[in-house]
């Protein structure tokens, strides 16, 4: 069953971005939200509305309000009924931020800022086509 | 309205017509009309009233200046003109309740004090349109003045005499009296009331016989009787008053006479007791006074001892009419143990001496229960009535003490004892200047007992000086040291005993010899010069040098000698010398061993060689010796033999150092060392030493060598001892501190460095105490459960621990401790011997570090995100337009885009670059 994209993203311009290449590559809509909170409340809502659903979660890190660690932490606590995958987007090139967001069980794959269409593409062949 | 107003209102209506009309003349009142000239007050007029008040005819002052037809005093007429100009000024009347202007008699022409109540005000005289007037009317108040003036004086003269009156006879305190012819009471005044303590009304009434003392009566009497036959009396009687006071009176008695006839008497009584009972005390102080300066004089001249002091005590008793006077307390011994005041010293007076209780200890402890505590300079005062607890009255009674006093004896600040007197015949009333002649007494001969007690004390000392000088003396006389007094030019005045046993010569033998005799004649010179320093060192220490003994055998001294040559027991130079020849011989073994070495390197060659540089040919010599490291002259005469042999790790330097030196135009010695393969397969440690010869242009042209084998001297002892000297040394310069712990006894004991690195100078050797209580507080439970887990395993034979300790300067000093655990054959821990490091400024640096990696990651965690936040949006943007795909923004949107973009990346870099600055 595929599932609802969501994007995570501060930056907005960096955000519209992503979601027009998700659209552009794969014909899907996104969702997005600027901070971990505001999807955290998103999902939270679903709980009840839409219990069932599925949900791939494009992840930024360094955010204000919520972080994505932040964001990774709430989604270990709260035991949500839905189908959940995430794919850490940063700019970061830290290391450390690559092996920590490994030990997270949800955390699928890692993604590089910027994501353009040959990013997407790679990820598409990660056997990650079932998700989208 | 005054009669003034009243006048002024009428002339201001109606002046005019009559101004010089018998009508103004004939006024009831004194006034002048004056005319203003500049400063003058002319007359125009007067009033009758006013020639009749002043005594002057109208006519004889119209036309004349005030002044001048009145002279006066300058200060009245002063006063008067002011008035005057304070009208002309303001216009206004000017009133004046009065003042003075005398005005001269008619007769005499003398001023008499004359007093007016004036009134002066503008006057509009009709017809004159020019000139100013001024009316000016007087009342006389002289007699008025001068009435109300003697008035206050006959005032003030009654009120003196009123209080005359009061003092000299209502308030007099003596008693003013009269008597009628049968000694009854007429009058009395104050005085008499008070001295009889009496009211009025009873005195009246009554004669003056009951106030006569019981024994004197009679006599009083007598006085009254001649004072009444018309003798007047003077005299001095005991009287008692009427609430029983006792008193002396001085009477003065005259006959009343009233028509020739005596019909009474008038008395004055003084009351004098207070002075006659002060004179009484005068005598009773003189009487003291005497008793004291006996007392002390005996103290002087005998020192205080139990004798004197029960002496002292009857002296005094006898004075003050006491029954028993004691001291209880502690004993005074005297050095060789003979008691000087006995813990119990009783005087008793001698009719009562068996009726009272045994005075001893027992008392003295039972006294300072009941009756203490006792402080400094405070004496304490008991009658059974007038005890502060039931016990004190109790005892009191039980013991049949009426009055008993008792004075504390302090000795530096120390309750001595107690002095008690006692009163049993008789209550005892104490007058103040008998307890203070008894405090004072007792206080000097306290002041001679702490004399005394000082004497000892200096005895002691001295005895104890004496000891030491005698304990000195041993010291030097039995001493290993050699001990001498020596004239300037080292003459001998005295040697101790130790030279008989030191150096096999008695110490007479020394005296009134030169010390140069006895010195080795090598050392003399130096000796002497040293020695003759002492004028301008005081103190000096002369280098070791050889000394004959007995025996004829020299002998190494080190010596001290210091300059006493001032010093008047002394006289001398005292020397203080000590053998140190087995010292000097050590030494002396190892200036043997480096001189033997010495030779060995460069007189016993085990191989000479010579090198012709130029041809390459070497000659070699040998000291005889058939074998050379085992291999015969022939094998060794083999070309690249020697090079052949020299130990494979050496053989590279060997050479390269044997060119650099050849090589070396400014060189001519060459000393290598290196290892060289004997015929047996191990290695010879040889030096080789050689001379390198040049040519005129500095071109070695021949190396004459020699070589020695030193391997002996490598592995021989002394290398051993060099290398622990060297560990010593380096033990030393480290940072750390070994210590052995005693656990059985906990007793540790630390090395130097303990001082060095912490501070601490403590020799204090607990753990428990000392080392854990510098640990700092958060470590301190931690490292003791460590080591207390570690001593109770009785596997562990190791333990560390890192923690923080305070130096004495305050400072945290981070320490690695380790130690080793010696058990006994049970397991348990009896020893531990460990090492604490101080590794501070390597924390420090960690911690240096550590604050600089946080830093950097922070730098890094930045360049991570921050950065690559709006660079990788431009990125993607640029993606955009490089791809010209406007899906969310057209083109020139996506150029802003990215120009805002790469603003953005500029600031964090700019701040990146801030940050870095800060490390």
């Amino acid at each position: 069953m595929k599932k609802n994209i969501l994007i995570i993203e501060d930056d907005a311009v960096v955000a519209i971005m992503q979601k027009m290449w998700i659209t552009k590559t794969f014909n899907r809509k996104a969702e997005v939200f600027s901070n971990g909170l505001e999807a955290v409340n998103f999902l939270d809502e679903q709980i009840i509305k839409k219990p069932s659903e599925n949900y791939l979660i494009l992840l930024d890190l360094n955010m204000p309000v919520m972080n994505g660690w932040e964001f990774l932490e709430v989604l270990k606590q709260r035991d949500y009924p839905f189908q959940l995958a995430v794919v850490v987007v940063t700019s970061s090139k830290f290391q450390e931020d690559y092996e920590r967001a490994k030990k997270s069980p949800l955390v699928i794959d890692f993604l590089n800022k910027p994501i353009g269409p040959n990013s997407l593409k790679k990820f598409l062949k990660a056997d990650y086509r079932n998700l989208i | 309205m005054s009669i003034f107003s009243l006048f002024q209102k009428f002339l201001f209506d109606y002046q005019g017509p009559f101004l010089n009309s018998d009508f103004f003349n004939s006024l009831p009142l004194s006034g002048v009309l004056l005319k203003v000239e500049g400063e003058k007050f002319i007359i125009i007029n007067t009033t009758d009233a006013h020639c009749k008040l002043t005594g002057m005819a109208r006519e004889d002052v119209i036309g004349k200046n005030v002044p001048d037809a009145y002279p006066t005093n300058s200060d009245d007429w002063e006063q008067l003109k002011t008035s005057f100009t304070k009208v002309i000024k303001t216009g206004e009347p000017d009133f004046m309740e009065t003042m003075r202007y005398d005005l001269a008699e008619s007769r005499s022409g003398e001023l008499k004090e004359r007093y007016w109540q004036v009134q002066n005000f503008l006057a509009n005289v009709p017809g004159t349109n020019e000139g100013v007037y001024i009316w000016h009317f007087a009342v006389d108040k002289t007699a008025e003045i001068l009435y109300e003036r003697q008035k206050r004086v006959l005032e003030t003269e009654r009120l003196q005499r009123t209080e005359l009156n009061r003092v000299f006879i209502k308030e007099n305190s003596d008693g003013l009296y009269s008597l009628d012819k049968t000694g009854r009471f007429l009058s009395v005044n104050e005085g008499l009331l008070e001295i009889t303590e009496a009211s009025e009304e009873e005195l009246l009434q009554m004669d003056f016989l009951p106030f006569c003392a019981d024994h004197d009566r009679e006599r009083i009497l007598s006085y009254f009787l001649k004072t009444v036959e018309g003798r007047p009396q003077k005299f001095e009687g005991d009287f008692v008053s009427s609430r029983g006071r006792e008193m002396i009176l001085s009477i003065d008695l005259l006959p009343m006479k009233m028509d020739a006839q005596i019909v009474g008497a008038y008395g004055i009584a003084k009351d004098i007791t207070r002075l006659r009972s002060s004179e009484k005390d005068l005598s009773k102080k003189k009487e003291f006074l005497e008793l004291y300066s006996r007392l002390i004089d005996l103290l002087v001249a005998h020192g205080v001892d139990s004798k004197n002091l029960e002496y002292i005590f009857g002296e005094i008793g006898q004075t003050i009419n006491a029954d028993q006077i004691y001291y209880l307390g502690a004993a005074l011994e005297d050095l060789k143990g003979n008691r000087l005041i006995s813990e119990t010293i009783c005087w008793s007076r001698k009719p009562n001496k068996t009726h009272f209780v045994s005075i001893n200890l027992s008392w003295y402890n039972k006294l300072k229960k009941i009756f203490g505590p006792f402080q400094y300079d405070t004496h304490k005062m008991f009658q059974p009535d007038s005890c502060y607890t039931e016990e004190q009255q109790a005892i009191l009674k039980e013991k049949g003490i009426k009055s008993l006093l008792l004075l504390p004896v302090f000795l530096n600040n120390d309750l001595l004892g107690l002095v008690g007197v006692e009163y049993r015949t008789n209550e005892k009333m104490w007058d103040p200047e008998e307890k203070d002649f008894l405090k004072s007494l007792l206080k000097s001969v306290v002041s001679f007992v702490d004399k005394k007690k000082a004497d000892l004390e200096i005895g002691k000392k001295e005895e104890e000086l004496i000891r030491t000088e005698k304990k000195f003396e041993f010291l030097v006389q039995e001493g290993s040291d050699l001990i001498g007094i020596l004239e300037a030019d080292g003459t001998y005045k005295f040697v101790s005993a130790s030279s008989d046993r030191v150096l096999g010569i008695p110490p007479k033998e020394f005296i009134g010899k030169n010390a140069f005799d006895f010195i080795h004649p090598e050392d003399k010179d130096f000796v002497f010069a040293q020695f003759s320093s002492i004028n301008s060192q005081k103190h000096i220490q002369i280098l070791p040098f050889r000394f004959q003994d007995g025996e004829g055998k020299w002998r190494w001294v080190e010596t001290i000698a210091t300059n006493l040559l001032d010093v008047a027991p002394i006289e001398g130079i005292i020397t203080n010398s000590r053998e140190i020849t087995q010292e000097m011989e050590r030494n002396k073994e190892i200036r043997d061993l480096n001189k033997r070495y010495k030779l060995a390197a460069k007189a016993t060659h085990d191989l000479i060689y010579d090198w012709n540089l130029l041809t390459d040919e070497v000659t070699k010599f040998t000291d005889g010796k058939k074998l050379l490291y085992g291999y015969s002259l022939d094998e060794i005469e083999k070309r690249k033999f020697w090079k052949e042999h020299v130990h494979p790790e050496d053989r590279e330097e060997w050479i390269k150092s044997l060119h650099a030196s050849i090589n070396n135009p400014n060189t001519d010695n060459i000393s290598v060392q290196y290892r060289f393969k004997r015929s047996d397969g191990t290695y010879a440690t040889i030096i080789d030493r050689g001379q390198i010869i040049r040519d005129d242009e500095g071109k070695a042209v021949r190396l004459i060598g020699a070589t020695s084998d030193i391997s002996e001297i490598i592995s021989s002892k002394d290398a051993v001892k060099l290398a622990n000297i060297r560990f010593n040394y380096a033990m030393k310069a480290t940072r750390e501190m070994i210590w052995d712990w005693n656990i059985k006894e906990n007793i540790i004991q630390r090395s130097k460095a303990f001082k060095k690195l912490y501070g601490y100078d403590s020799n204090d050797s607990s753990v428990e105490r000392f080392w854990f209580d510098k640990i700092l507080l958060k470590d301190r439970e931690k490292v003791k459960e460590s080591l207390f887990a570690v001593l109770e395993d009785p596997k562990a034979t190791k333990w560390k621990r890192e923690y923080r300790f305070l130096k004495k300067t305050g400072e945290k000093a981070y320490v690695i401790d380790r130690g080793y655990i010696i058990r006994d054959a049970k397991g348990k821990a009896i020893r531990m011997v460990g090492a604490t490091l101080d590794v501070s400024d390597s924390r420090r640096m960690i911690r240096e570090i550590k604050k600089q990696n946080k830093v950097l990651r922070e730098i890094a965690w930045e360049q991570a995100h921050v950065v690559r936040g709006p660079l990788t949006r431009l990125k993607g943007l640029v993606e955009l337009v490089k791809n010209e795909v406007y899906d969310e923004w057209n083109h020139d949107e996506l150029i802003d885009l990215i120009s805002n973009s790469a603003d953005e990346l500029d600031d964090v870099v700019i701040k990146i670059i801030r940050k870095t600055e800060e490390i």
